[in-house]
């Protein structure tokens, strides 16, 4: 079942064309991870996935996304931007997670965020003040407010950015909450993650398909300068001199092939 | 043109010594967001900070003779066009502004546009620029490959070598080890104290030492240690997977 559906989208900015005839389905549940070149309107894209800029024949959760509707859609989408600085509204780092809690008219708000400090392993974090935190645990601070709701659609718009020791982990603790999550990022590593790599270029969604099979078929994939994974570059060159037969994710698994 | 760094102390710092010579710098680990702390006069230290054998009291000091690039492109970005950005600097000439759009990878297009509508890549390559206006001798970046695409990352690499051939001094303070990796002269690890430092091919090949303080280390080299430590195989110090590529070939042929 799909949950955001986009048809033929058309959208200028100060006369200049972003999108012409973009199409995009995301499947409930799934991990999509949305890349593309500076300038291609991934930004613009999520803002009018979220109601902030408003146009037509955008749906999430069956819903148009306009005006009457959007606070309906907000209560079950968390949004996360590359800034933590404007993500964070409150004094202290329990207040920052009450708040959407409150919001959405939750009441198990001290359970929750109690919950959610744990999974996160930022215990240490609740009473202190927003202002006194690192940018890596700001951002940290705004992803967890973000999921505390437990929202069926998370998108994080380069949000992970000081996070990159940690993003593994905060990953594999975002999928077991099974929401359904789109990521917008430049870090290659982040493509060998999700269930569906996104591709916006030229103002269409270029690529919309299971992480496998693009990351496979590098012409596609290299044609749109997305940097991709270390391991797969590898894979590309080895592959191309016939010293194996296949792209690999896990350079373990690339090393027991190559050296068996 | 030198950045010294002389028995510096402070919180989680502990007697630093440091010269920054010629050429690119990078600075990694966990100490590394305290020493531009210091160099920018942001918090209070022990010790002295010399820039060209002077000694830097104050922001003022550092400001006379470095160009800064900060992590938050939108600190530098106040005006409603590209161009009046450009014009903060009242002596740039139009020729110089075209060379600088040029060495940055953008088109005289981009004069007319409001700074706060590119985006975040296009702001962060707009503020290298910006620095590069004041033509100092010394430019200081502050995780300049954040948020940059594959041919942005290319272009401030080849923006940052031009830099360097005209003479300039760079340091560059970063979390990412991969692009530290493809750019760098020289590596300086600092965790509270100086853990590692030489030319890239000596500090990254320490990987143990590296992991044992949880700094990240390039993957081209953690494959290439994985490599040694499982089959037995040396696979050289290479730049690039095309490279690691022809080490792997004659190894397995």
């Amino acid at each position: 079942m799909d949950i955001i559906v986009i048809k033929d989208l058309n959208f200028c900015y100060k006369e200049k064309k972003i999108f012409s005839h973009l199409d995009l389905n995301i499947k409930k549940g799934k991990w999509y991870t949305l890349v593309g070149e500076n300038g291609c309107g991934k930004t613009t894209l999520v803002k009018i996935l979220c109601g902030i800029i408003e146009t037509t024949f955008i749906y999430v959760n069956g819903l148009e996304v306009i005006n009457k509707n959007l606070f309906e859609i907000r209560k079950k989408m968390s949004v996360v931007f590359e800034n933590p600085n404007t993500n964070l509204v409150c004094e202290t780092v329990r207040e920052e997670l009450a708040f959407p809690i409150k919001n959405n008219g939750f009441f198990d708000i001290d359970d929750r965020i109690d919950k959610f400090l744990k999974m996160f392993d930022i215990e240490s974090l609740a009473d202190e003040l927003v202002n006194n935190l690192s940018l890596k645990q700001k951002q940290l601070v705004a992803i967890v407010a973000a999921l505390i709701i437990e929202p069926e659609i998370v998108i994080f718009d380069e949000a992970f950015t000081y996070l990159d020791d940690e993003r593994k982990r905060i990953f594999s603790l975002i999928k077991s909450l099974k929401m359904t999550v789109i990521n917008v990022t430049h870090e290659p590593n982040d493509l060998l993650f999700g269930d569906y790599i996104s591709v916006l270029a030229n103002g269409k969604i270029a690529i919309n398909d299971e992480m496998r099979k693009v990351l496979d078929n590098e012409k596609i994939i290299s044609s749109f300068g997305i940097k991709v994974p270390f391991i797969v570059d590898l894979s590309y060159k080895l592959k191309y001199y016939n010293l194996i037969d296949k792209v690999y994710i896990d350079y373990k698994d690339l090393v027991a092939d190559l050296w068996k | 043109m030198e950045i010294e760094y002389e028995k510096i102390s402070c919180e989680n710092l502990e007697d630093i010594d440091l010269c920054f010579k010629p050429g690119i710098n990078c600075v990694i680990g966990s100490g590394a967001s305290l020493m531009l702390s210091v160099l920018t006069c942001s918090i209070n230290y022990e010790g002295v900070v010399k820039i060209g054998g002077k000694i830097c009291k104050n922001i003022k000091d550092f400001a006379k003779s470095v160009s800064y690039v900060p992590e938050s492109p939108e600190e530098l970005l106040f005006n409603k066009t590209v161009l009046k950005e450009f014009r903060v600097n009242k002596s740039i000439t139009r020729l110089e502004i075209d060379s600088i759009l040029k060495l940055i990878g953008f088109d005289s297009n981009i004069l007319d546009m409001d700074p706060f509508d590119l985006s975040s890549g296009e702001k962060r390559k707009l503020s290298i620029g910006l620095a590069l206006t004041s033509l100092k001798k010394i430019i200081v970046l502050n995780n300049p490959s954040m948020g940059i695409d594959a041919s942005g990352e290319k272009n401030l690499i080849k923006l940052i070598r031009e830099l360097k051939r005209n003479g300039m001094n760079i340091i560059i303070f970063s979390n990412d080890v991969e692009f530290v990796h493809k750019v760098a002269d020289s590596v300086y690890v600092i965790t509270d104290k100086v853990l590692a430092l030489g030319s890239k091919y000596d500090v990254f090949k320490q990987c143990d030492l590296l992991r044992a303080n949880k700094i990240p280390i390039p993957e081209i080299m953690e494959f290439s240690d994985y490599v040694l430590k499982n089959k037995n195989i040396r696979l050289g110090y290479r730049d690039d997977t095309s490279d690691l590529m022809k080490d792997v070939y004659r190894s397995v042929g």
